[in-house]
Formats: C-alpha cells, structure tokens, sequence
C-alpha cells in the first residue's frame, strides 16, 4: 500500500510558535484526524501541504510528489476544505464552479450539479449570501466535483448542523473504499474522529504526540484511577498527565502494559478517548 | 494561464463592466470637450493603471487567496496571469476611451487628434510605468499598498507644485533637458525606432516589475 501523504521532519518557525519537526504518514485508502488543542499547528501543517505558508525545513510528499517540486501536479490530485471557505464574495455559485471547473481535468459537471441537488445549494445565489454551513457544503462540492485523491479538510465539521456533520463523515468513509483516495482533516471534535478516522495524529504545542492508527491509540493510552500514592513510585515516569481530585489522582499514560506491570492487581486503569488525552495534555504541564 | 484569466474576467465581470464603462464615459467626456485633450490622456493613463489592481485587491478584501493557491497553479503562473490580464485591461479601456471620444456627440476631437503616435506612446509610458511600479506594492500589500500609494501619490503632488512654484527656473531647466533628451533620441533612431525602443524598454520594466513581485509573492504567506 502506497502513502497518500508523507510529512518528514516538517519545521515552521513563527515568532511565539513553532512545529517542530513534524512527522506521519496517510496511507492510501484511509482517513487520519489531524487533532489537538487550538494553536497546536493542525491549520498550520495543512497549509504547508498546500504551500500557502513556506516551511522552514523538512519534507512534504503527496503520492510520492514533493509537494513544492511538483506543485501543479500535487494540487490537481488534492481537493480542499478550509475552515472559513472565503471566495469571491459576490459572485453566484454558478460562476465561482465555473471558475474552477477548468483547473481540473477530471472535473464531473454532472457530479458537481447532483452534489448541490443534494447538499441544498442554490446555485445562483451569491456566496456572500450562505450560511457558514453552506458555504462549507459548496467548497466540499467544489472538492468532490474533481474526484480528489487525497481531501484535506480543515475543521470541515465546524459550524455543520448535527444530521449533515454525520452525513459528511459518512461520506469520507465512503470515499475511501476506493483504496488510492485518503483523507486528512483537522477537527478539535473528538468525537468524529471516534467515528470515522483509521489513524489519529495528535499534536500539541507544534509537535506531534503521536501518529497511530486509532485501534493502537485505544489499546496504548489509558487513564490510571488511584491514591495519591500512584505519584511517589515509579510509575509516575509514566505518567504524560496527571489530574488530583477530591476522590484521589488521575493520571493518563501512553503505555498501559507497562502501567498495569507497575501497578498491583486491581488497580483501576481505564481506555483513554481522544479528549481525555487531549485534555490531560493541555493541563498536563501545570498538574503534573 | 488561460484558466486563471478567465477565472478572473468570471469573477470579477460586473465590476470589470460597471467600473471600466464608468472610467471610459467618465474620459471620454471630459476628452472630448478638452482644450488640451493630452492632459486627459495622461490622466486617463493613470486610472487605466488602477482599474486591474483594483481588481486584484477585491480578492485581497474577499480573503480568496488562499482558496486561489490551492488550485492547481504555480504562483509564477497566478502573477503571470495578473500582468498579462491587467495590461490586457488596461489597453481596453484605453481603446475604449480613444474610440468613444470620436464618436461622442459635441466632440471636438477627430480620430486624426486621438491617435497620435506622440499621444499614444506618452499614455503606454505612463501605464506601464505606474503599473509596474504598483503591482510589487500592490502584491507585497494589497488594498493597504494600493491607498498608501495613492495617498502618497495626492502628498507628492502637492510637493511638486510647491516645488514648481519655489524653484520653476530650476524645474523648468530639468524638465527641458528631458525634453532635449527625448527629442534627441527620436531624431537619431527616427520615429519608428524610438517607437519601438520605447516600447522595448517599457516591457523591460514590466518584466523587471514581474521579478520583483515574483520576488515578494513567493515570500507572501496566506
């Protein structure tokens, strides 16, 4: 199985913030959430994949194309969602798909018209006039229209009421049974990709805490329930986190086997979800 | 490169329409009544120059740059494009405003005083100057580059008549030997040659102008 994407020690200095040498790959016929806190480099990464921001090092490939190489023929296999999808405001919808249309070879007029039909976009309406939602639903349409190979979306499910936000994650996984396609988005709503992704990478503060198909994720991180004895053994070096409550501690651990080894039998240590992590990791520095 | 001129000539048609017919009524009124129509003529040269860049800077005010760059296009051909539709612009307008002056009711202006070679080469100068020297601000800046050129463009005017006024024998010296320096290279390349040399040397600019944006617009982020 070939990658669709991989990203090799990717670095990007702001003044304030920095990815620090971001690593993962997508492979071919799957969808990996891009997922962390706010400010934890998700939109920054996809820009660098898209070359709208210039990377500082490392190494971005799409099919095995470098991404600043290879631009036009990256771009052409790459479909993409922003998270606040701004075009040309006052034009109809009409007239930006016609605009776009003749960038892509594989563009389907008749794919691009049904997708409307079905997402409920009237075409002669300006886009200024769109709800944040809508606006989402036709830069997906505008995505899908030229049958992409890899589908960056930026926070696509932000702001998409409950019924099309599952439709949408329906239809990426139906995307992906064509095994050349894949899927990246970023999302700070854990639950979707609970539902949908085959991997997770998770970022915080500029770096890549893990890259895992979501399986390895539920069976590698828990959440260790205890006295507050569990912070004086050695088993608090295994402890990327660490909540006190009124009841005791808390403490999330990316290597549960080696936890339970650790621990006497019995000891309460339970699957950890994305948002545990998420939020263990976010509080973690302070707390533990 | 097709694709993107027609992407902008799509999008941006209703502005193109109502603010080009506007800038040419606007011309080739005040044209055609003029005593002196070749200070309209350079007037109108530089709302020629202004009109594309306007244009650029909507999708600037739209935030569509980044959706733009996620196309299948290099930024070398996204510039390419701009320069190659803005000079196409501008030529219309002027050809537009050149035609509607003959033909408006009560002009003084025949096609004879309208086409001059001397009154076209003075415009082509001044469009090619002010849009080579625009596009890099406008690139670098958009619509903030575009208003602080004109504000220092109204500041700089004013600096010139005063100038004109405290030193006109100083002025008048400089502008003279311009003029001799002019009329000297078009007596020893004849008129067709310092056409064409003329013309050569306004597409250097532009092409320098090109580098120079490609220059900036690669190190733009969106």
């Amino acid at each position: 199985m070939g990658y669709a994407l991989e990203v090799n020690g990717l670095r990007k200095e702001y003044k304030g913030f920095t990815l620090k040498d971001v690593s993962f790959a997508l492979p071919q016929g799957t969808i990996m959430g891009l997922v962390g806190p706010n400010g934890a480099g998700k939109t920054t990464i996809i820009k660098l994949i898209l070359n709208l921001i210039r990377r500082t090092a490392g190494e971005i490939k799409v099919f095995g194309l470098d991404v600043i190489g290879r631009e036009k023929a990256v771009k052409s296999r790459i479909g993409f969602v922003h998270e606040t999808p701004a075009l040309v405001e006052d034009a109809p919808l009409r007239d930006l798909a016609a605009a776009v249309a003749p960038f892509y070879a594989s563009w389907d007029e008749d794919h691009f018209r049904s997708l409307c039909g079905e997402f409920g976009l009237p075409l002669a309406k300006k886009f200024k006039k769109l709800s944040h939602g809508m606006k989402m639903k036709f830069s997906l349409a505008l995505a899908l229209a030229h049958g992409a190979d890899l589908l960056i979306l930026d926070e696509p499910t932000s702001g998409l009421d409950p019924v099309f936000r599952r439709e949408l994650l329906e239809r990426l996984s139906g995307l992906i049974q064509d095994e050349r396609k894949a899927v990246l988005f970023s999302t700070h709503i854990t639950s979707d990709l609970e539902a949908t992704a085959d991997y997770i990478t998770f970022l915080h503060k500029g770096e890549v805490v893990f890259s895992l198909p979501r399986d390895e994720v539920r069976e590698t991180w828990g959440i260790v329930k205890g006295g507050r004895e569990l912070l004086n053994g050695a088993v608090r070096a295994l402890f990327k986190g660490v909540r006190e409550t009124p009841f005791g501690v808390e403490a999330l651990t990316a290597d549960v086997s080696a936890v339970r080894a650790a621990l006497p039998s019995g000891s309460l240590i339970e699957r950890a979800t994305i948002e545990d992590i998420m939020v263990f990791m976010d509080r973690g520095a302070s707390h533990a | 490169m097709r694709e993107l001129m027609l992407k902008d000539l799509r999008l941006h048609k209703k502005y193109i329409i109502g603010f080009g017919a506007g800038c040419i009524l606007y011309l080739a009124f005040f044209s055609s009544r003029a005593n002196n129509p070749g200070v309209i003529s350079i007037f109108g040269a530089f709302l020629y120059s202004i009109v594309p860049l306007t244009i650029f800077t909507r999708e600037d005010k739209f935030k569509a740059s980044a959706f733009n760059l996620s196309l299948p296009v290099t930024r070398k051909e996204f510039l390419a494009a701009r320069y190659l539709s803005g000079w196409l612009l501008m030529l219309a307008l002027y050809a537009g405003t050149s035609l509607l002056t003959i033909f408006i009711p009560g002009t003084k202006l025949g096609p004879s005083a309208v086409f001059q070679v001397k009154t076209i080469l003075a415009v082509l100068a001044f469009m090619a100057i002010l849009f080579a020297a625009l596009m890099p601000l406008v690139v670098a800046f958009g619509w903030t580059g575009l208003i602080a050129f004109l504000v220092v463009f109204q500041v700089l005017g004013i600096v010139f008549m005063l100038l004109i006024t405290a030193f006109r024998p100083g002025l008048a010296a400089i502008t003279g030997g311009i003029g001799k320096a002019i009329s000297a290279a078009q007596s020893a390349l004849g008129p067709a040659g310092f056409a064409a040399a003329l013309i050569v040397l306004l597409f250097l600019l532009n092409l320098a102008s090109f580098k120079g944006s490609a220059f900036l617009f690669n190190r733009k982020e969106f």
